[in-house]
């Protein structure tokens, strides 16, 4: 029987660069036969089983989806780090970075050195993708094979002139106008030590967003407006980033840009984008979440911890820190409102130290939650901060909170104004 | 991205509008969300108002189901707190009317079975608000309710139906939610024109209070004279919930209360609302007759009183008594233990009698509910009553 599907599992031992032991395969190939399959499906189901194909199937990155074994794409590396990880108690080098095609930007992990540096275009094939954070991200495997090509091989496309607002994370070949805020350097450890960057942000006449630029440039400059091609988006921390390289394109332009200074957005318009920076909304606070009011953090990891263990740092000494999450809503929507201790101490008016005294008293640190509940609940606040979505719904992390200053009677003539069926 | 779970939006719906939805919808197995769908195509789960409470009643047989009137400038919401929400129902307990408070929660519906619907909320979060939160409430919640109305005489005005004229709706850039429950609006509510203007006129009224409100109020002395007239047009509004302030009152005592202090800082914010909410309710009751008056809607809102009543009875007959209060109990000065003991003793034939009957007993013997829990614990406690089966008591 064995000699029966000797050439069956050479075919199949070749698809797997003979990687895997032919004992397994012959065992699982009998198993699939037992059940009848036939033997052209067995063949390409365990060639699958074991991550091998016939052949890499051509990708674009825009097209790339959580899951997708065994592909093939042409990009070129934008960014590329060394991390050192730790898998069980081995340490291993891997690469990390960002790659493009000329359809999108997408993260990527190389789990050992192909010698790889920024600006390489390549051939990958047999990548894989995986889910990194919401996000898929092409994997480079041991099995991969990597292939540099001509610089030329993957064509940045012009594209069509955005607004700040429609920039979505993964987008490549951003062209986009806008006037400078503020910037100022930062230094950064990469793969080959320190790197000077650039963080600014950036604002058209009605979106702010935040920008990185690899290259130190004179035209980066606070209060020039410029013009940007070829660009690309990623996002930090669930907001929309533009990142300025050295293939892209900076004009300083004549004219300025006015930016308005942001008027409330509505809920219900902000969790329809994927993140937004530095907005402001306004509503009322329905709910205070449980995790709200005195916490317990680790002093290593800023973990929320309970009973002073970390589960990562074991038995810590736990840190005591305050903070709000509630849902706020304005009728068009809600999301989840984060305040830090500093905030809620601004808004509620007692500081972490009175509110140990508060748990203390009550003999609970639920007291500090009830009080906020008390003071909070319906209450009107405006608050400006970062939106972002991730695991846990759509958050607003706060930078600033302040109570919602009472115009009524303007808005009410506003209204009314608006009623033309009014007697 | 799929994993987030959406948190209901809280709609901003005035009482004029909330009271006339009488379309009701399920997303299908047990656990779906339940909607009420309003006659500008709010699909209705949770809403958020902020009203002034007129009145409070427990109808619970036992302290525990408590039903609070909440005014807005167009009507009157419906609140029931009961035993699952027993934040809503102490903090509801402990309220003197009138009041400003701000409540979140979700559209409940009650069908007599005679075709028609009453809507109420059950309180999610229910908390003290003021003047000035109100009065914002009024303007979102007029501004959100034009945008509706707008969307409806749009969609009214295509002549479209079914998914037509969602697909027409959702072309124009209304949200998925709303373009659903227009679909079924439309369908559903006959002579939706006339609905709608008067809903249109409503608003206009509502948003007239928030200005006039501030001119009436403006200066302390205005106030003053007001006053006197105003506290006679609410005493009878009063009168029915004074005697459940004055038990809930009583009910105030150690433990958790204590801890949630700020809430003491009510008393003279109320104070100083008095007069102004006055205003409130004397400029709605001299308005036009599109407002329900609140005596026409006491009465149909009686069937729901009688089923919940016994729904609740029924609840209680087959629970354990709640043991925590016991502790907390003064003794009074006849004890009501003793008297308790004495109706077991009367009433007991050697089968047992239903717990209810024996609070409903005790009650009408002038026994508040706390303290006739409180008692039986206290004669189980002894040993001289006992508990045979769940909901029935003996005597020893």
């Amino acid at each position: 029987m064995e000699g029966e599907f000797a050439p069956h599992v050479e075919d199949i031992k070749r698809a797997l660069d003979n990687e895997i032991d032919e004992g397994s395969i012959i065992a699982d190939l009998k198993k699939l036969l037992e059940y009848r399959v036939p033997i052209e499906e067995a063949k390409r189901s365990l060639i699958k089983k074991y991550g091998g194909a016939e052949k890499s199937i051509l990708r674009k990155l825009q097209d790339m989806e959580i899951g997708d074994r065994n592909i093939e794409v042409n990009v070129q590396v934008l960014e590329i780090n060394k991390k050192t990880i730790n898998i069980k108690n081995v340490e291993k080098v891997i690469f990390s970075g960002v790659v493009r095609d000329e359809t999108a930007a997408r993260g990527f992990t190389a789990w050992q050195d192909f010698s790889l540096s920024a600006g390489d275009t390549i051939n990958i094939k047999q990548a894989y993708v995986r889910n990194w954070q919401d996000r898929p991200e092409i994997n480079i495997g041991t099995k991969a094979k990597v292939t540099k090509l001509n610089s030329g091989a993957v064509m940045a496309q012009e594209s069509v002139q955005k607004k700040l607002s429609e920039l979505k994370d993964g987008d490549v070949s951003v062209h986009t106008v806008f006037t400078i805020l503020s910037v100022e350097p930062r230094e950064i450890n990469i793969k080959d030590g320190v790197r000077k960057i650039l963080n600014g942000i950036g604002a058209d006449d009605n979106t702010k967003v935040p920008f990185t630029a690899w290259v130190i440039l004179p035209e980066l400059e606070a209060g020039n407006t410029i013009e940007v091609k070829n660009a690309y988006v990623r996002s930090f921390r669930g907001v929309p980033t533009l990142h300025i390289n050295e293939n892209s394109k900076v004009i300083k332009l004549e004219k300025k840009l006015q930016y308005k200074e942001q008027q409330r957005v509505m809920i219900g318009d902000l969790i329809e984008k994927e993140g937004a920076f530095d907005v402001v909304i306004e509503g009322n606070i329905l709910s205070i979440r449980p995790g709200s009011g005195l916490i317990s953090r680790c002093p290593e990891c800023s973990r929320v911890i309970q009973k002073g263990i970390c589960r990562v740092h074991g038995k810590v000494i736990e840190k005591a820190d305050m903070r709000i999450k509630a849902i706020i809503d304005d009728g068009t929507g809600a999301l989840t409102l984060v305040l830090d201790a500093g905030l809620t101490q601004q808004i509620c008016g007692f500081t972490i130290e009175e509110a140990k005294e508060m748990a203390k008293a009550a003999m609970s640190p639920g007291a500090v939650e009830e009080e906020i509940k008390k003071k909070l609940l319906g209450k009107m606040l405006t608050v400006r901060g970062n939106m972002s979505k991730g695991e846990f719904g759509v958050t607003l992390v706060a930078s600033k909170v302040w109570e919602t200053p009472d115009t009524t009677k303007d808005k009410a003539k506003e209204l009314l104004g608006s009623m033309p069926w009014k007697t | 991205m799929e994993n987030i779970i959406d948190r209901e939006v809280a709609w901003r719906i005035f009482a004029f509008e909330f009271n006339r939805s009488n379309l009701y919808y399920s997303e299908g197995d047990e656990r779906a969300p339940n909607y009420i769908i309003t006659p500008t195509g709010v699909r209705c789960n949770r809403l958020f108002v902020v009203g002034v409470v007129t009145e409070i009643e427990n109808i619970g047989a036992e302290n525990n189901l408590w039903r609070a009137r909440i005014a807005d400038p167009t009507g009157v919401f419906t609140v029931y707190a009961g035993q699952y929400q027993p934040e809503a129902a102490i903090f509801l307990s402990e309220l003197n009317v009138p009041a400003y408070v701000s409540v979140v929660g979700k559209a409940r519906k009650y069908e007599p079975g005679d075709g028609s619907v009453y809507t109420s909320i059950r309180p999610e979060e229910i908390n003290h608000a003021d003047e000035k939160l109100r009065d914002r409430w009024v303007l979102d919640t007029a501004e959100r309710t034009l945008e509706r109305i707008k969307m409806m005489e749009d969609a009214l005005s295509a002549g479209l139906s079914g998914n037509e004229l969602k697909d027409y709706l959702l072309k124009k850039g209304t949200n998925t939610a709303l373009a659903d429950g227009a679909v079924r609006a439309i369908g559903h509510y006959k002579n939706l024109d006339r609905l709608l203007s008067e809903l249109k006129n409503s608003l206009v009224r509502a948003i007239e209070t928030v200005l006039s409100e501030r001119v009436k109020t403006g200066t302390p002395e205005k106030e003053k004279k007001q006053e006197p007239k105003a506290s006679v047009a609410i005493s009878n509004l009063q009168s029915g919930a004074s005697t459940y302030a004055q038990q809930a009152d009583a009910t105030v005592n150690h433990g958790e209360h204590n801890a949630s202090g700020s809430g003491f800082q009510k008393q003279p914010i109320e104070k100083s609302e008095v007069p102004q909410v006055n205003v409130a309710i004397s400029s709605s009751s001299s308005s036009e007759s599109t407002y329900v008056q609140p005596a026409d809607e006491r009465s149909t809102y009686e069937p729901i009183d009688e089923k919940i009543e016994q729904n609740i009875t029924e609840i209680k007959a087959g629970q354990e008594t709640a043991p925590e209060h016991a502790a907390e109990e003064a003794p009074a000065q006849i004890e009501p233990k003793e008297v308790l003991a004495g109706i077991i003793d009367k009433l007991d034939t050697g089968k047992g009698i239903p717990y209810a009957v024996v609070v409903e007993t005790a009650i009408s013997a002038g026994i508040d509910a706390d303290s006739v829990e409180a008692s039986i614990k206290d004669l189980m406690d002894e040993g001289r009553c006992y508990e045979p089966k769940i909901g029935v008591l003996r005597k020893v």
